[in-house]
């Protein structure tokens, strides 16, 4: 055997049972990815009271500072500010640690009151973190299967370019007429080679982004292994005690965040805010304001800003910018967090998300195919089908499920209760989808992709019942994130009915197929029969 | 106004450039005109040229940082886009392939 064939050979075999153990994972993080793309546009979706019209100037003198003194805050709680921006119209304070924490609270920047915030998650609670946790927190398990996944991924996109034996003359090829394999086949190079860049940049950021998780011991050797060392080097994070000492609780943050967005912006010369301050020690004489910058409006490259003044003196005693090796991965990191503004890059990184969801679903069902035609026995082709369907069409009904609840569970279930049960609406969607698929069989993709055709035209309804948003009010109204939401929710509405219509088509096509089979078989049978 | 104008400028650039590449490539062309004809041979070379015009909008546009996030994912959709035409919607893609013929006077097939 030629030695290129040889290797060519490895590299498929490779190709397929990596492809086959990780799909189901990889699908659920692309799937989610690309849904936290928009996490804070469908945050608004899910969260009425979040909508805008979006104030980016608030006063915290005004509103986080009285509810501090109301809410008896001890110098051993951290408090943390989330500051109010275009996608994230709600200023949020949050308090951790002591007796009587978690305290949360929203405000309405516009009218500086305090709001009810919905009981839920959120896309940004739920999706966001499955796609890198998987919601599976035990001894960091989640991201060890998601960091693997990466890997694997990259290791995927390698292998497939060996394996692929015609990349320029198919590049453009899809053929839907021919047979489904076919047609799955070319849906797979088309969606996996247009936005190679794309599997290749965002699996191996994913992998850098929690190079703390991953590379533990490489990235704290130089620090003799201590965290803290690690943090304060890379990330300018140092612990601050309270003395012991009460004092008057800090009466003013407004100016010392005006002065530090007013140094960032002088420094990279483009519009730099605060998006998140810490006050550590509250109440005590050790108490600082820790003015912090990550997101910036107008770059990719991440930029970390932390300045900390004294709350008592107003003395300025931290001004840290990274040091220049980690501004080399700061492009990297940027691209796939996406804190940016512009929209249109949002869109596109939107698009590469779905096409890596894409590559990956017609992955899995071209190599399901290529089993159930090789001859596989009903009962392994039943289990692999009700996997397979379960981690695609299931993932995505679930998903959809989980806004459903969002508009559907009444609002006065307390604390976090109604966000948990919209997290127990998804997982039941998606366990009930195993079970269907595996009773229902051969029908089940098709069943379950009209449910989620289903869902897809509920789902702008309810918002439209519950809210009295109906996409003309929001698009007249310039609620570009509900409205977006909802349309969003609608066009894939629209390709599920698309897909259920040419499931059906092929059914037939194969069903006629088959009944011609036998006839053909009988007549060679006939041919084959010696003469008497 | 001009911002907008600009993006719509790349991605028809690098939409036209995409759909001259597959023009090139004999299958395409075939399928959409009669067979036997040949297309034309400049559109190969027109086809990398309207994908490096687009590089440059962008890059004008968005600056380089954005642009090498911007740039491959246009193209990407460009040229889903185009296969996509390709397959369900090959009209326009007809009415392109007539153009370019009759752009090159010399390819004509009697």
């Amino acid at each position: 055997m030629h030695i290129a064939d040889e290797f060519r050979k490895s590299m498929n075999w490779l190709h397929t049972w990596l492809g086959i153990a990780l799909s189901g994972v990889l699908f659920a993080v692309f799937w989610m990815g690309s849904l936290s793309v928009f996490m804070y546009e469908t945050d608004q979706w899910m969260m009425p009271e979040a909508r805008g019209p979006a104030v980016e100037t608030v006063s915290l003198d005004e509103t986080v500072l009285p509810w501090l003194e109301q809410s008896d805050v001890s110098a051993e709680q951290s408090v943390f500010v989330v500051m109010p921006s275009v996608r994230k119209p709600l200023l949020r304070v949050g308090v951790f640690g002591g007796d009587n924490g978690p305290l949360n609270a929203y405000f309405d920047p516009a009218t500086g009151k305090q709001v009810e915030r919905t009981g839920t998650f959120g896309s940004s609670g739920f999706f966001y973190p499955f796609h890198y946790s998987l919601h599976i927190n035990w001894q960091g398990l989640g991201y060890w299967i998601v960091g693997l996944a990466a890997m694997a991924m990259l290791t995927l996109v390698v292998s497939g370019i060996f394996i692929h034996r015609k990349i320029v003359q198919d590049f453009f090829s899809f053929r839907p007429t021919k047979a489904l394999r076919r047609s799955t086949l070319d849906l797979h190079n088309i969606t996996g080679l247009v936005a190679l860049p794309f599997h290749i940049l965002f699996p191996l950021t994913g992998i850098t982004i929690f190079a703390l998780v991953y590379f533990e011991g490489a990235a704290l050797k130089p620090f003799k292994g201590e965290v803290f060392d690690y943090t304060r080097e890379a990330n300018g994070y140092y612990v601050i005690e309270p003395d012991g000492v009460a004092a008057d609780p800090v009466q003013s943050v407004d100016g010392f965040i005006e002065e530090a967005e007013a140094i960032w912006t002088s420094r990279s010369g483009t519009p730099a805010s605060a998006d998140y301050i810490r006050i550590e020690a509250y109440g005590d004489t050790n108490s600082k304001v820790v003015i912090q910058h990550s997101g910036p409006r107008l770059q990719v490259a991440r930029s970390q800003g932390r300045i900390v003044y004294d709350a008592a003196s107003g003395e300025m005693e931290q001004d840290f910018q990274p040091a220049p090796i980690r501004n080399a991965l700061s492009w990297l990191e940027g691209a796939h967090y996406m804190m940016f503004r512009p929209y249109h890059v949002r869109w596109l990184l939107f698009f590469g998300g779905l096409m890596g969801a894409a590559m990956i679903a017609t992955g899995l069902l071209f190599w399901m195919r290529a089993r159930i035609r090789k001859g596989l026995e009903p009962t392994s082709v039943r289990v692999v089908r009700a996997l397979s369907v379960g981690s695609i069409t299931g993932m995505i009904g679930a998903s959809g499920a989980f806004l459903l609840a969002n508009r559907l569970l009444p609002l006065d279930i307390d604390g976090d209760g109604r966000a948990y049960l919209e997290v127990l609406v998804f997982y039941s969607v998606w366990l009930l989808s195993f079970v269907h698929a595996a009773i229902r069989n051969k029908q089940a993709w098709r069943d379950q992709v009209w449910v989620i055709a289903g869902i897809a035209f509920l789902a702008p309804v309810l918002n439209w019942v519950s809210t009295g948003d109906f996409l003309t009010v929001s698009i007249s109204q310039g609620q570009w994130a509900v409205a977006g939401t909802d349309l969003v929710i609608l066009a894939s509405g629209g390709l599920a009915v698309f897909a259920a219509l040419r499931l059906k088509q092929t059914e037939r096509v194969e069903a006629a197929k088959a009944q011609r089979r036998p006839v053909a078989g009988s007549l060679a049978d006939a041919a084959s029969v010696p003469a008497e | 106004m001009i911002h907008t104008a600009l993006l719509l400028f790349a991605f028809l650039t690098a939409f036209l450039g995409c759909a001259f590449l597959a023009l090139s490539q004999d299958r395409h062309w075939r399928a959409l005109m009669e067979r036997g004809t040949l297309g034309p041979a400049f559109q190969r070379p027109a086809g990398w040229i309207l994908i490096a015009v687009s590089l440059l909008v962008v890059v004008l546009r968005d600056g380089g940082s954005f642009g090498a996030l911007i740039w491959p994912l246009l193209l990407a959709l460009t040229a889903v886009l185009t296969a996509l035409m390709l397959a369900y919607w090959k009209k326009p893609m007809v009415v392109l392939a007539r153009a370019s013929l009759s752009l090159s006077s010399r390819n004509i097939t009697p």
